[in-house]
């Protein structure tokens, strides 16, 4: 078995009395894609925030590609690969969607360069182009960021992280919000990145995680209540009285 | 830069080299003396737009880097050091370190705090200078000579400092202008916009921030260093809090983001001082509420509309 590509071990946050993350170990492989499931206010979003850096867990460490990751900051586990997108989009609204990407690309490239017309750099340029391109949006590429609808934005943050070269990729709900067309759109899009790199894949949508990942985890309650492949924990008595219950199952 | 911007820098810069003919011309050499003022604040406000209209880093303690620059040259003088290239490579360079030391403390906070703690640094420089007896303290000192650059340059003739300080307010705009458009300029105006995705993307934004403050603090120095050539006198009132203040309004009343809306700022900010102050004794009210109208009346400055049918904020 390789070695996971991102680990948690007994990962801990306290929010006043609850438990938002409850001794949560878990692992990504390379070119794996894992999906985290779980209801509302399971945990799920507080998980990610631990794995990207933006929140310190109370104990327990993440690890990246073997490395402790624990005490670094966002930036740091950014430019060692390992690339989230929010689940609120989160981009340069008053950059145009090439920009955008343009800084995504620049992130790997190098910043400080003080002279020539970044706009016109065709190192930023070109990858930027290619990954809008990549995720449908190659006729979008001169409208501002604030001005694309959602579902174009959420292609577009995808485009951003892809240009970041990441090694591990954290998607927090790249569905949410999204019509039928648009998911349909991004399903295609995740399928064609599978294999290529890791992906840790936090969704609502059931019939996608089912469709895509190789692993499904089911938080509830801030603990992983059952973890394996899709058809084993589809089946799990547990989990289905935790989550799948009610709306999935009958879809399924 | 958009061809209007352009367009309006390069007859910005036209108007201000015809000034010291046109002044020689009505026989009025005090336009001289008053354009020198303003390419020289012209300076300062550009090196304040570049963090804060470009980076969303609102210091207002900027004053303190002119007062560096400033102490600077005249420190020099006093100390029998007239040699201009040390005088401004001084400037630039003490106004970098003390960029450096504020910067490191002061950019780990934002918003409110971040001008509370800028204004603090710049208060501190300002009564460590003030207790700086044998510099003239808290009644300033002459300075004796100007600084020297040999037959090369003679900065005691009025017209020959002008265009001195002109070239560089020329070389500051070519910098800034190439600055803001390059990898470093777009990461400092993306931190802007969204830090959080900043930081997502794996750029250390910090260190990014720093530099750019440092590299405004020592274009603000050399704006000292020209001011202490024009007004041949060293006072910790050169760095007086309320100047901090106006050369924010400058960028402000001419647009910030823009680069040469702060020149056009500072222009009219000088020439309006100037007029109103002859007109009346209580003219700061006349100049304040003129200012007061044209924030209100135009947020994003009077020439922003003029110069980016688009706003320039990134």
């Amino acid at each position: 078995m390789p070695d996971p590509l991102l680990e948690t071990r007994e990962l801990r946050k306290r929010f006043g009395g609850s438990l938002a993350t409850d001794s949560v170990s878990i692992t990504l492989d390379p070119g794996e894609l894992h999906a985290v499931i779980g209801p509302n206010g399971a945990g799920k979003t507080t998980l990610v925030a631990q794995l990207a850096g933006e929140l310190a867990p109370d104990h327990g460490a993440v690890l990246f590609a073997g490395d402790d990751v624990t005490a670094e900051p966002p930036h740091r586990r950014a430019a060692r690969g390992l690339i989230r997108s929010f689940q609120v989009t989160s981009v340069f609204p008053d950059f145009t969607a090439l920009d955008n990407v343009a800084m995504a690309v620049l992130s790997r490239e190098g910043g400080f360069h003080f002279w020539r017309p970044a706009r016109r750099d065709p190192a930023l340029r070109d990858p930027a182009r290619a990954r809008l391109a990549e995720c449908g949006l190659d006729t979008r590429a001169d409208v501002l960021a604030g001005a694309l609808s959602h579902g174009e934005r959420r292609a577009l943050e995808l485009a951003m992280a892809l240009a970041a070269r990441p090694r591990a990729l954290l998607l927090d709900e790249p569905l949410a919000g999204m019509g039928p067309e648009d998911s349909a759109r991004m399903i295609r899009l995740l399928a064609t990145l599978k294999g290529q790199l890791g992906i840790l894949l936090i969704e609502h949508d059931m019939d996608a995680v089912f469709a895509l990942a190789d692993r499904v985890t089911v938080l509830a309650d801030g603990r992983v209540i059952a973890t394996g492949a899709p058809e084993t924990v589809r089946r799990d008595p547990i989990a289905r009285a935790a989550y799948l219950g009610e709306e999935a199952l009958a879809s399924c | 830069m958009t061809a209007r911007r352009r367009a309006v820098t390069l007859a910005t810069l036209a108007v201000l080299a015809l000034v010291p003919p046109v002044a020689g011309a009505l026989n009025q050499g005090f336009y001289v003396d008053l354009a020198t003022r303003v390419v020289i604040f012209a300076i300062a406000a550009l090196s304040l737009d570049i963090i804060l209209g470009y980076g969303g880093m609102i210091s207002f303690g900027h004053a303190a880097f002119l007062g560096i620059g400033s102490y600077a040259v005249g420190i020099s003088v006093t100390l029998g050091l007239t040699n201009g290239f040390a005088h401004f490579g001084l400037a630039a360079g003490a106004s970098a370190v003390v960029a450096l030391v504020i910067g490191v403390v002061s950019l780990r906070t934002s918003g409110a705090t971040f001008i509370m703690i800028t204004l603090a640094f710049a208060q501190m420089i300002y009564f460590f200078c003030e207790s700086l007896s044998q510099f003239g303290g808290d009644n300033g000192l002459a300075i004796p000579t100007h600084s020297d650059f040999g037959r090369l340059i003679d900065l005691d003739n009025p017209a020959t400092l002008y265009y001195f300080a002109l070239a560089w307010l020329v070389a500051a705009l070519l910098f800034g202008n190439r600055l803001v458009d390059s990898r470093f300029g777009m990461v400092i105006r993306a931190a802007k916009s969204n830090e959080r995705r900043m930081a997502a993307l794996g750029f250390p934004v910090f260190r990014y921030r720093l530099l750019a403050f440092v590299i405004s603090g020592a274009m603000c120095g050399i704006a000292g260093a020209l001011l202490a050539n024009q007004t041949e006198f060293l006072s910790p009132a050169i760095m007086h809090w309320t100047r901090s203040g106006e050369i924010m309004m400058m960028v402000i009343l001419g647009g910030r983001g823009t680069l040469i809306g702060p020149v056009i700022g500072a222009a009219i900010y000088l020439v309006l001082e100037n007029v109103l102050s002859g007109l009346t004794e209580h003219w700061q009210v006349i100049l304040g509420s003129i200012l007061v109208a044209v924030v209100l009346l135009s947020r994003p400055g009077l020439l922003r509309g003029l110069i980016a049918r688009r706003p320039a904020r990134a």
